[in-house]
């Protein structure tokens, strides 16, 4: 594939343009990496300062007690979006609800293993381990299989 | 295209059934060839293993649950299915008017949890293949999205 890149002057110019004959999975993928890697949401640390976080770098979401947060490799935001909010808005860019109250980001995770009674442990990269419930089971693992390109 | 249903409820109720029924055919052959090897039996008796499998198969909703059981609590609900089967067994053989001896009550008893394990380990065995798959495409995906 032809690739060409453009300088321009302005930040909030910046876009990128897909010229194809058909939208192909692949293209989809294309298109999900380009919009992730612009994508961001503000969040408040323990601190209480607010800071944007880039959309790749959340390994995952979770809802404690009515309150939602992102937690990244080294910090943990506390947001203002509910988690069937993050789930909705983010599926596109390999967000996936992995149980009641955990949305986790398919391209932080490092693999899957089973657990007792039909559950999963979710082994993300940062050495975390999350639970995939039964319930969230099959739609986690039919997103990664039914990606196969 | 891989079957969101699969690692689901169903699949994992019909596993339990094929594994069920199979090892009590085995099991009935097994031990009621040495234990009452001079017993005839009717056709009917080839219901028997399906029956039970059905019926203890359906034992499997003690473990579950809206929320995310916690391993304790999951441990917990397990023995609870095992002591509901076991009382199955013996409840149904009471109620047709067969009374065990100590020695067969506790071979049944053995019988029962031998294969209460194995029906979790093929299961184990399922989720396990299931993950593999799961992890080899979860790194492709990973790979592509990187490069």
């Amino acid at each position: 594939m032809k690739v060409s890149i453009r300088n321009i002057d302005a930040l909030s110019e910046e876009q990128v343009v897909i010229e194809c004959v058909s939208v192909t999975p692949e293209i989809e993928e294309i298109r999900a990496f380009a919009q992730a890697k612009g994508q961001g949401l503000s969040g408040v640390t323990d601190g209480g300062e607010m800071e944007r976080i880039p959309l790749d770098n959340v390994c995952y979401f979770e809802a404690v007690d009515e309150k939602c947060f992102a937690c990244t490799e080294k910090k943990v935001y506390e947001i203002r979006q509910r988690l069937y909010e993050i789930e909705k808005a983010y599926e596109a860019y390999y967000f996936v609800r992995c149980s009641k109250s955990v949305v986790l980001n398919l391209m932080k995770l490092g693999s899957i293993s089973p657990a007792l009674g039909g559950r999963y442990t979710a082994h993300m990269k940062n050495g975390e381990k999350l639970i995939i419930s039964r319930k969230y089971a099959p739609a986690v693992i039919g997103r990664v299989m039914n990606q196969k390109g | 295209m891989f079957n969101h249903k699969n690692g689901g409820l169903l699949s994992r109720y019909l596993i339990a059934f094929c594994v069920i029924t199979t090892a009590l055919c085995l099991a009935e052959g097994i031990l009621g060839s040495w234990l009452l090897p001079g017993s005839q039996l009717s056709y009917s008796a080839y219901f028997v293993p399906p029956g039970f499998g059905l019926l203890t198969a359906l034992t499997g909703i003690v473990v579950e649950s809206r929320r995310v059981l916690s391993v304790w609590e999951t441990v917990f609900r397990l023995v609870m299915q095992w002591l509901l089967i076991l009382g199955l067994v013996f409840g149904v053989n009471l109620l047709v008017g067969y009374r065990f001896t100590p020695l067969m009550a506790g071979i049944v008893a053995a019988e029962v949890t031998v294969i209460f394990l194995f029906v979790y380990f093929v299961m184990w065995l399922n989720e396990r293949r299931i993950a593999n798959a799961f992890n080899r495409e979860l790194a492709a995906l990973q790979f592509r999205q990187d490069n």
